[in-house]
């Protein structure tokens, strides 16, 4: 189940490379804090997921969402002429880091909780 | 269970999408890149580099042709040292073409032009000014006519030589020339002198222009030096080179 989404990522980095989409290059920068907002996406899945507040509608809406909005935010910078870009970019970058880090902790108390049962069950 | 499942299929969804914006973007940030666009600098040091390899190989493949018509010659030489007949002909022929060429100095009779802007006289400024096409014509209607050498102002005329206009001043083999221009010629004197002359011929049309234009005048001997500057394809120090080690083997 867990190799799934590995999976799918794979399979959308080779179609990605392989197909001949090409976006023109003054959209190119809407594209990465695209895939800033995606990426915090997964992790805040994850996280949740960990924390056992996952909800898969929410997961779901957020994903595209964030996407949407971030590239919006992005487009209202450049019309205005103000750099809202680097706000989605600070913003999304500071909550990967916080979701990366609350994972590795709850990964980290979670073996530790496996540990001291099973050490528990064999005295 | 439940939860699970739900949670790998959204994952999955997400991370296909994740997937192929990432691998569109970095097809295209590669692209880029390659266009120049985001690493100028390098592209230009990498064009410079192929310049300068295709340089080198053109230079290395002129270099053995060199050698090889080198080789050629040496061999001709050989041949021809078994009898002097053939020996003495080549020679001539190599001298004939050599003079054609004007790489080497000549003299004998011939004559001497001289072309002068005219005074103005309220016209056209521009009518009774030299041209470069002035002097090419006269150098031209000479060769025709036969002229074996041709100097402008002492300068050499050869195949590769060019006359232009640059400004104020007419460039010949790259010296910048000025008025008058002393146009020599080297052949047959008469013939010469009255192609030149011919009615309507080009000196009358030069002097119908507004030039000054001296009458040709014969000369029973003009010294012309050689072609100074350097030949496409033929490296001038190579003939040279090779004109001492011919002449050491005929002897």
């Amino acid at each position: 189940m867990i190799w799934l989404p590995i999976l799918g990522l794979l399979i959308g980095a080779a179609v990605g490379l392989v197909s001949n989409w090409t976006i023109p290059v003054e959209y190119s920068s809407y594209l990465s804090i695209a895939i800033l907002a995606a990426l915090d996406t997964v992790f805040g899945g994850i996280r949740a997921n960990l924390e056992k507040t996952f909800d898969d509608v929410v997961f779901l809406t957020g994903f595209f969402t964030n996407i949407f909005v971030a590239a919006l935010l992005a487009f209202i910078g450049v019309q205005l002429g103000v750099d809202l870009y680097l706000a989605a970019v600070v913003a999304f970058g500071v909550r990967l880091f916080q979701n990366i880090a609350v994972i590795r902790r709850l990964v980290v108390t979670q073996i530790r909780a496996k540990r001291r049962r099973r050490f528990n069950t064999t005295s | 269970m439940h939860t699970r499942a739900k949670l790998a299929l959204s994952l999955t969804a997400v991370s296909t999408v994740l997937g192929l914006m990432i691998g569109v973007q970095y097809r295209q940030t590669s692209a880029t890149a390659a266009l120049g666009l985001g690493y100028l600098r390098g592209t230009v040091d990498t064009h410079t580099l192929t310049e300068l390899k295709n340089l080198k190989a053109s230079n290395q493949a002129a270099e053995q042709e060199l050698t090889q018509l080198n080789d050629e010659l040496n061999q001709f030489e050989r041949v021809s040292s078994g009898s002097d007949k053939a020996m003495t002909a080549f020679q001539q022929r190599l001298t004939d073409e050599r003079i054609l060429a004007g790489i080497t100095a000549v003299e004998g009779p011939g004559i001497s032009v001289t072309l002068s802007d005219g005074a103005s006289n309220g016209s056209d400024v521009e009518q009774i000014l030299t041209h470069d096409w002035n002097v090419r014509s006269v150098i031209n209607e000479l060769f025709t006519a036969g002229a074996e050498a041709v100097s402008i102002n002492g300068y050499r005329v050869v195949a590769t030589s060019g006359v232009f206009c640059s400004g104020p001043v007419v460039r010949v083999n790259n010296h910048r020339l000025g008025a008058p221009f002393t146009i020599e010629a080297i052949g047959d004197p008469e013939t010469l002198k009255s192609a030149l002359d011919i009615q309507g011929g080009i000196l009358d049309v030069l002097r119908m222009q507004g030039l000054n234009v001296t009458v040709p005048q014969i000369k029973q001997k003009i010294v012309m030096s050689a072609y100074t500057g350097s030949l496409p394809g033929s490296p001038t120090y190579s003939l040279n080179e090779a004109i001492p080690s011919l002449s050491n083997n005929g002897t």
